[in-house]
């Protein structure tokens, strides 16, 4: 069974690098562009890696991370923080997330990341 | 009825003559000396040949008024010529010795038993003593009279003696409204012991000198005078009472008192000036300002509305007040600048002689209830306007009693309220411009961050491509423009770390890590990526651990590897090495490359600095600035040794930490 990523990045060319990268590595990828329609789908189904842009046009992808890994349901589940803003790898809500991606990345490191959290 | 005398008496009178004390000599008819004493030839200061000289055996004789006297006229001729009776005459006359005597001449004719005269016989005293003496005695009584100074005389009972036109003049007193009254009517009531104690100075014979003290005037003023009191003794040196002179000081004491105050409105002044370009808190600024100005103006209460604006560009009236003893707490502070506008409707400074009758300006020292404040009758408002005019704040300072309020000096206050409108306008801009500089600031942040989106996609692009099956020129621009890629990335990083130095943002991330072990990591990479120079590593065993940012350790680490690079394009090597100490770890990187002059080491680490003649080098010369600022955040020092053509050697060091 493929693993299954949920990706909340609100620039659709990143959103669409990403899923060529991702898709290409066998995982199931599904895309979020505002944390509204990411909530909206968040019930259906749990992903087994979570994405998370930090700056997203309806919030702050910090608040999604330290609630879902407050929540006893969802704090299992690794989440990857992404920002073009470095000093968010600092802020306290980012403590509890498995690891933090700073923009532009290397795609060999962003692999790498994302395969080191899926086992 | 004649006296006869006998044979025996003659001769007892002739020796009188001869051996009196008193000058004595005989002329006859003709006027010829005929019998002169010893006492005359003294007096004169010489002996006359008897029977050639007339009337006197003096050198010369002169009436009192200087003017010559011919013999002729002299008493004694007078007094045989004209039977003419005077005796008592002053005449001056002239020693041989060009001295001169004062005498009293007492010419007396002789006649015979038949009552025929027959000569004079004249007597002559020496007054000189006595008209010197009454001489000095008048100029004396004249410098008394004449003295500025009150030159009294007095009993040792205190009752007046004598007084002079100056004690007149300073007391009030006519000299014979005061004499023969008590002293103590010049000494207040509270000031009576201190006569009583300079009695006893005088009895015990001792003077007392410059003895300043307040003596009140025939109106009732107190002034302050200078006292030198004397004994006065009668001729058998008994003290019998004291002179005293004594000068008004009232103008010494005003021009001390004018002076110190001047000396305190200087130094208040110059406090307050200092405050206002050493302190930047408005607020602060604004309090010692009314402090001191209250003081100054020996005002009750002080106090200073003024408008200032927020750095959200919000302005707010605020209060600073100075009160007597610090009970600033004991006033309500109603901030309604209406009362404000209402006072300065028009331009300058308004007093209110009686707050009673203004409401409004009495509302403004309104006091909570139980304060013991003093109440305020008086008051002394000053506008604070800004340069272009504009009302933006107001000192008001409170008095209890007038006499202190008519003294305020107003051309001060404006001056002062000059000086805080000035704080004021300079906080104004000060906040205009951080205002602004935040706004800058965010500005980058946010620019930053809009750069960096569509260079993750770019950088993702490259990369796909770059796995592809590609042919060699292909290839060979994708790396090129992977590598622009990083370099605009750098640049972004640069003046986002650099609006965060500016904002004091610039933070730091403390962790332990090895630092020989970073270096070498670093080092890795530029073997990768450096196709032109080979970066040797030295001296990396033994403890390099420090407590520090990692992050901002690689960025000052691959900055200066990349500097070596970028200015030795004619070299190969690169050293790097690593140095520890127990306190301190150090790195060095050493190039061979073009080196710099003394000159332009100094500036290297300056903001926007780009070594000169080097137009191909690119960048914005912000790398060495931001390695200082990171190294010296840390508590260590960077520098640079070097020498034109022939390399330089980047170091720093930094604190191991906890």
């Amino acid at each position: 069974m493929k693993k299954a990523v949920h990706v909340l990045e609100d620039d659709i060319d990143i959103g669409e690098l990403i899923v060529f990268l991702l898709t290409e590595q066998g995982y199931d990828v599904a895309v979020f562009s505002n944390i509204a329609s990411f909530k909206q789908h968040a019930g259906q189904q749990s992903p087994d890696l979570l994405i998370i842009d930090v700056m997203l046009p309806d919030g702050n992808g910090l608040d999604i991370c330290e609630a879902w890994k407050t929540d006893e349901a969802t704090s299992q589940i690794p989440i990857l923080l992404m920002s073009a803003y470095d000093d968010y790898r600092h802020d306290h809500r980012a403590e509890k997330a498995n690891g933090f991606i700073s923009k532009p990345f290397d795609i060999k490191t962003f692999l790498g990341e994302v395969k080191l959290r899926l086992g | 009825m004649k006296k006869v005398y006998s044979e025996v008496d003659n001769v007892v009178f002739r020796d009188l003559f001869f051996a009196s004390p008193i000058a004595s000599y005989i002329c006859n008819v003709e006027g010829f000396v005929t019998v002169v004493n010893d006492a005359a030839i003294a007096l004169w200061g010489r002996e006359p040949e008897i029977g050639k000289e007339k009337w006197s055996g003096a050198f010369a004789i002169s009436s009192v008024d200087g003017r010559p006297m011919p013999l002729e006229k002299s008493p004694m001729a007078r007094a045989v010529i004209g039977q003419e009776g005077v005796s008592g005459e002053e005449i001056v006359i002239q020693r041989s010795d060009g001295t001169q005597r004062i005498v009293l001449v007492f010419p007396k004719p002789i006649h015979t038993a038949a009552g025929a005269c027959i000569g004079v016989c004249t007597t002559l005293v020496d007054i000189t003593h006595y008209k010197q003496y009454e001489e000095r005695q008048a100029a004396l009584s004249e410098i008394v009279q004449s003295s500025d100074d009150a030159i009294i005389s007095k009993k040792l009972d205190g009752t007046i003696l004598s007084w002079n036109a100056g004690a007149e003049r300073i007391f009030g007193y006519s000299e014979h409204e005061i004499i023969g009254k008590s002293i103590y009517t010049l000494i207040p009531t509270y000031l009576r012991s201190e006569e009583e104690t300079i009695i006893r100075e005088i009895r015990e014979g001792r003077k007392v000198d410059h003895y300043q003290t307040i003596r009140v005037t025939k109106s009732g003023k107190e002034i302050p005078i200078s006292l030198t009191i004397s004994p006065m003794r009668n001729k058998q040196g008994q003290i019998i009472g004291a002179s005293k002179i004594a000068r008004d000081i009232s103008d010494k004491i005003q021009r001390e008192q004018t002076i110190q105050f001047h000396a305190q409105k200087l130094e208040t002044l110059h406090a307050i000036g200092k405050v206002i370009s050493e302190k930047l808190d408005t607020h602060s600024i604004i309090q010692t300002v009314i402090d001191s100005t209250t003081h100054l103006a020996s005002a009750d209460v002080g106090l200073c509305f003024y408008r200032i604006s927020d750095d959200q560009g919000h302005t707010s009236l605020s209060v600073a007040v100075a009160a007597h003893g610090n009970n600033n707490e004991y006033y309500n502070l109603h901030l309604d600048e209406g009362i404000i506008h209402a006072i300065f409707a028009g331009e300058d400074v308004v007093k209110f002689d009686d707050v009673c009758e203004a409401a409004h300006v009495l509302s403004l020292f309104d006091t909570k209830e139980g304060a013991k404040a003093p109440r305020i009758r008086h008051c002394l408002a000053i506008p604070i306007r800004s340069g272009d005019k504009l009302l933006i704040g107001a000192m008001f300072f409170g008095y209890a009693q007038s006499d202190v309020f008519k003294t305020a000096d107003e051309d001060m206050m404006r001056s002062i309220a000059l000086l805080v409108a000035v704080t004021l306008d300079n906080a104004r801009l000060l906040e205009e411009v951080n205002a602004l500089n935040l706004k800058k600031n965010e500005f980058i942040a946010l620019a930053s961050h809009e750069l960096k989106t569509p260079l993750t996609t770019i950088k993702g692009y490259l990369q796909i491509l770059e796995r592809s099956e590609i042919d060699q020129v292909g290839r060979r621009f994708l790396t090129k423009a992977l590598k622009q890629l990083e370099r605009i990335n750098a640049l972004i990083a640069e003046l986002l770390d650099i609006s965060k130095i500016e904002a004091g943002k610039l933070s730091f991330h403390f962790e332990r890590f090895d630092m020989s072990e970073m270096v070498l990591d670093v080092v890795e990479t530029f073997h990768f990526s450096s196709q032109t120079h080979t970066i040797f590593v030295n001296n990396v065993r033994g403890d390099y651990t420090v407590v520090a940012d990692r992050q901002r350790m690689e960025q000052v680490i691959i900055n200066l590897i990349t500097n070596a690079i970028k200015y030795s394009p004619d070299a190969n090597n690169v050293y790097v090495t690593l140095e520890s100490s127990v306190h301190e770890v150090s790195v060095q990187v050493k190039d061979e490359g073009m080196g710099m002059s003394r000159d332009q080491q100094e500036k290297v680490f300056t903001r926007f600095y780009q070594v000169e003649g080097t137009s191909k080098m690119t960048g914005l010369g912000l790398g060495l600035y931001l390695s200082k600022e990171i190294i010296e955040r840390h508590g260590g020092h960077i520098g640079v040794n070097s020498e034109l053509g022939k390399g330089s050697t980047f170091y720093f060091s930094i604190p191991r930490g906890q």
